[in-house]
Formats: structure tokens, sequence, C-alpha cells
């Protein structure tokens, strides 16, 4: 294998990976302040590319549709929580709370496939080029250097919000102790519902700038829902670097995995994470164990 | 009952617990300003219960809570300690993982950021050995050190009303020491202090007024010094200590 297929491959994996790392950060966030493993990630994943793909086709410009987008699957998240988390919160049990993201997660996909239909959607990518750009003998295409800036500006946003605010100091201490946070004056239900919001527009980040790579369909969501939870796991559930160590490996594993079959990539993948938890139960960062809000 | 006409916050027949279990049977008690009161009474008495009653962490089934002769009864635990109330509970509830600043600046949520500031200063000013350590990881302090910032952080927004369950406990006699010097510098602040404290002896002794509680509801009430030197409370709470 030479140097330039390697690197080839790293590439592959870090965009796919980049993702997965905006995915599952928004697991996380939501986890570690509401104890809430939200299966509809995925699909809020999907309305982002859905949306994206609708602005654009009626000739709205970027730099309209991507904050336009970011902002409605924000206020989707919000109102998951608001109407239906939210209410079942405190009465619910864990197994209750899962189902409900889980049937939400159905929901959207119903919805999305009524509004949108079943064919695949597309749409051009951000900057269209004629060839993709080639450095060191590595071909990256124009929308990879996207989703890969793009992550990196949407993440680092989150970690500037959550170290530097009061908002990010108020999400950090309802995760570690929500009675003490409510003790400080903290609302711990309105971050609750601004984690949601949160983890809504990781999902848009996502969503929107992976939409000129496939064709996205109402389906879409679940499978890398399924694989933002992987990359979690992988990095230590609860860990926010965690998800981004785990998506950028998860990714970097398909990428290998692609090599010995394209169709069994997913398998493979998810298989070589069984190994990595065999051998490191709590992930790559270590998992922590988490005080819910649930009842507090 | 007209109460004097410097009582903070009051405590009238109230009634709470937990799920159908009851454990405060009509309590009442006030704290006056500027001075520190002691809730003394044995375990499983409603000592705990009462504080997170005062706080909103228990409902109140019937009777009042009144702040400043505002009736406080039912709001949210957030409205609560914006309203001046702060509660310091059992055990060291730092948010570890995060900053010493940070669980300072936790205090003082939903101030404006001069105020917040102000108050940051201020505070490490009076704590200069958490000052010192302004920037380390909360949880890598000493459990006294930890003690001594989840007071500074309940001051952070400067209470009319401190509530201090148990602050003493588990911490090394010196330490113990540094806290006490810490809640008794609050009487010149003119923050009022609802004290309950294990060490019996040395709550009273702090103390200005003290309440006994006896399942559930005010059994005596008195000057902290005079219960002190009952010898009918020294058989019950003080132990050899006090005889």
């Amino acid at each position: 294998m030479d140097l330039a297929f390697l690197l080839q491959l790293i590439v592959t994996g870090v965009t796919t990976g980049a993702i997965y790392a905006a995915v599952a950060m928004g697991f996380v966030l939501v986890f570690r302040v509401t104890g809430i493993l939200n299966f509809a990630q995925g699909e809020l994943l999907m309305v982002g590319g859905m949306l994206i793909i609708s602005f654009r086709g009626a000739g709205w410009p970027l730099i309209a549709a991507v904050p336009a987008t970011i902002a409605l699957v924000f206020l989707l998240g919000c109102a998951i929580y608001a109407f239906a988390l939210g209410p079942a919160i405190k009465r619910g049990t864990n197994i209750s709370l899962l189902l409900i993201t889980l049937g939400l997660s159905q929901i959207m996909q119903g919805l999305a496939q009524i509004g949108w239909g079943s064919d695949p959607r597309y749409t051009p990518d951000f900057t269209p080029a004629d060839r993709p750009l080639t450095l060191f003998n590595v071909s990256v295409t124009s929308q990879s250097i996207w989703i890969m800036g793009g992550v990196i500006v949407a993440l680092g946003v989150t970690y500037v919000v959550l170290e530097r605010t009061g908002i990010g100091r108020a999400l950090r201490s309802s995760s570690i102790d929500p009675m003490m946070a409510r003790l400080s004056g903290i609302n711990v239900r309105l971050i609750s519902l601004i984690a949601f919001g949160a983890a809504g527009a990781l999902a848009a980040v996502g969503g929107l700038l992976l939409a000129p790579v496939i064709g996205m369909t109402y389906a879409t969501g679940s499978l890398i829902g399924v694989k933002g939870i992987a990359a979690a796991v992988i990095g230590g559930f609860g860990s926010i670097p965690g998800a981004i160590v785990g998506g950028i490996a998860l990714g970097l594993l398909e990428s290998i995995a692609s090599l010995i079959s394209t169709g069994l990539q997913t398998g493979i993948s998810l298989l070589a994470v069984v190994l990595v938890l065999l051998i490191l139960p709590d992930g790559i960062l270590g998992g922590r164990r988490v005080k819910t809000a649930v009842g507090v | 009952m007209t109460e004097p006409a410097d009582t903070i916050l009051e405590i009238d027949s109230v009634v709470s617990g937990y799920g159908e279990l009851e454990i405060l049977h009509g309590a009442t008690l006030d704290v006056r300003a500027g001075e520190i009161v002691a809730l003394i009474g044995s375990n499983g008495a409603g000592k705990t219960s009462l504080m997170k009653t005062i706080t909103g962490l228990l409902k109140v089934r019937s009777g009042d809570i009144r702040l400043h002769g505002q009736s406080i009864t039912g709001a949210s635990v957030e409205a609560i300690v914006r309203k001046g109330i702060s509660l310091v509970p059992e055990g060291r509830h730092v948010f570890a993982g995060m900053k010493v600043e940070d669980n300072l600046l936790l205090g003082a949520y939903g101030l404006s950021k001069s105020e917040r500031d102000a108050k940051l200063k201020e505070t490490l000013e009076r704590f200069p050995l958490l000052q010192e350590r302004a920037k380390q990881d909360a949880g890598s302090l000493s459990g006294g050190q930890q003690q001594l910032l989840v007071v500074a952080r309940a001051l952070m927004r400067s209470p009319s009303v401190l509530l201090l369950d148990e602050p003493s406990l588990g911490l090394s006699p010196l330490m113990v020491e540094t806290v006490f010097e810490v809640i008794a510098s609050l009487r010149q602040s003119g923050v009022s202090v609802l004290l309950v404290e294990q060490n019996v002896v040395a709550g009273l002794e702090l103390a200005d007024r003290a309440y006994v509680i006896e399942n559930g509801a005010i059994a005596r009430s008195g000057i902290a010094s005079d219960l002190l030197a009952d010898p009918t409370l020294s058989n019950s709470f003080l132990g050899s200590a006090a005889q």
C-alpha cells in the first residue's frame, strides 16, 4: 500500500468521521444534560439535509439556506423536548423515554416521506468544481473540505459556548449535578431544552454538509444515527472530546473496511466497534456516569 | 401572629414530605436579620427536609414560607434562589470537572456580567485559598477546600438567608475552624444563617438562637447559650461533651 493511497483512505475516513462526530456530539450533549438517548438524532440530520436541498432548490443562496436550516432544526430539537420528552421526563422511565425517541424517529421518517417523497434527493456541491483538488497525490473534493471545515467550525463554536459562556457553564453544571445547578438559580428544564436545540443544530450541520455527497432520503438518518451512537460509544459515552475522537475513529474504520468490501463496510466497522469495546469497555477516552435532570 | 419587624424568613406551620411519607408536621420558625439560628435534632427529625422545603426541593403541602414578608410557597427552586435564599446542602457539591472560578460564577448565574465579575473579584479576595486555586479543577480540591468553595459559591448571589446543612461534616478540625470562622463573619455582612450542624455544641456556640426539631415539628426554641446550658437538652443531644 503506497503512502498516497493510505492518505486517501485517511482523508475519506476523516470526512465521513466528521459527520459522525457532529451527530455523536449531539447525542452526548443531550444525554449528559437529560440522561436521554435520543434515537431521533439521526432524523434531525436527515431533516437538515432535506431542508438545505429544498432551500437551494428554491433558489436560496447558501448564505441564507445554511442559517435557515440550522435555525429550523434547532427549533425542531427544542420542540421535541418541549412537546414530547419534557412532559414525559418526570414520570417516564428510561425505557419509556427511549421508546418515545424511537417513535419520534419513525414519525419524522414518515412525515419526511410524505413531504419529500421516497426517491433520493440531490443538491449540487457548495462550490462545484470540475475536478477534485490534488494534494500530495491525494484527491480531495471541494465538498470534503466543506465538510471538514464546517464540522470543525461547528464543534469549535460548541466548545467556546460550553467553556466560555454562562449558558455553557449552566449546561455543564446541569450535567454534573442537576440538583446543585437548580440551587444555583439555573432553570434545568430550560437548559435541557437548549441542549436538545443545540443537538438539533449540530445534526443540521452534519445533514446540510452531507446532502451534496449522497442521495438524501427519508431513511438516511436512521443508519447515520446508529453510527453516531457507535461513535459516541467508541469515544466513551458521555465524553464530549470522546464524541469527536469516536466519530473520526469510526470514519477511519469504515474507510479501511471499504478495502475488504464496500457492501460489508458498515457491518465490518460496527464489528470493529464491538472489538474496541471488548478491549476498552469505557471507550477510548472513558465514559462517565451521568446524574440526570430526571425527577429533580 | 405578628413577627418582629426585622424577621427575614418565616416558616409557618409547614407540612411536607417525600411521596406518601410526611416528614414535617407543621414546623414553625423564623430567622431575623443578621442572626445565626441553629436547628438541632436527632437523625430523621426533619432538619434536612426542612432545608429542602424552604428551597422548594420538597413541596409545601400546607402552611406558608415567607421571605421579607412575601410568600414564596410553591415557587420554583430557581425562583427561590433568585429571591435570596441559598442552600449549601450536606456533602460537598462542587461541580467537579469545572474550574473553581467557573463554580463561583455559577453562583451568580443570571446576574449581569459586570455584577458577576464584581462578585467574583470580591469573593476571591475574601477567600484567598480559592484565589490561589481559581483556575484549578474544583474536583481536585481537598474536602475542606471544596466545602469552602460551596459556601463561597452560595454567597456569590449575596443572599438574604444562607441555609447550611452539616457544613463541618467530615472535615479536619483545622478546616472546621476555618468554616466556622466564615459562618461567624456572615453576621457582620448582614447575611442571616439557618444552620444544621452535627456538632451540636459547636453549632450552639456559634448561633444566636436555636430551635430543637423532633418528629417533624419544633419542640423547643430559645437563646442558643441558654439551650447549651440546659441539662435536659444535654442529655438528649449534647452527650458527654457538654456535661
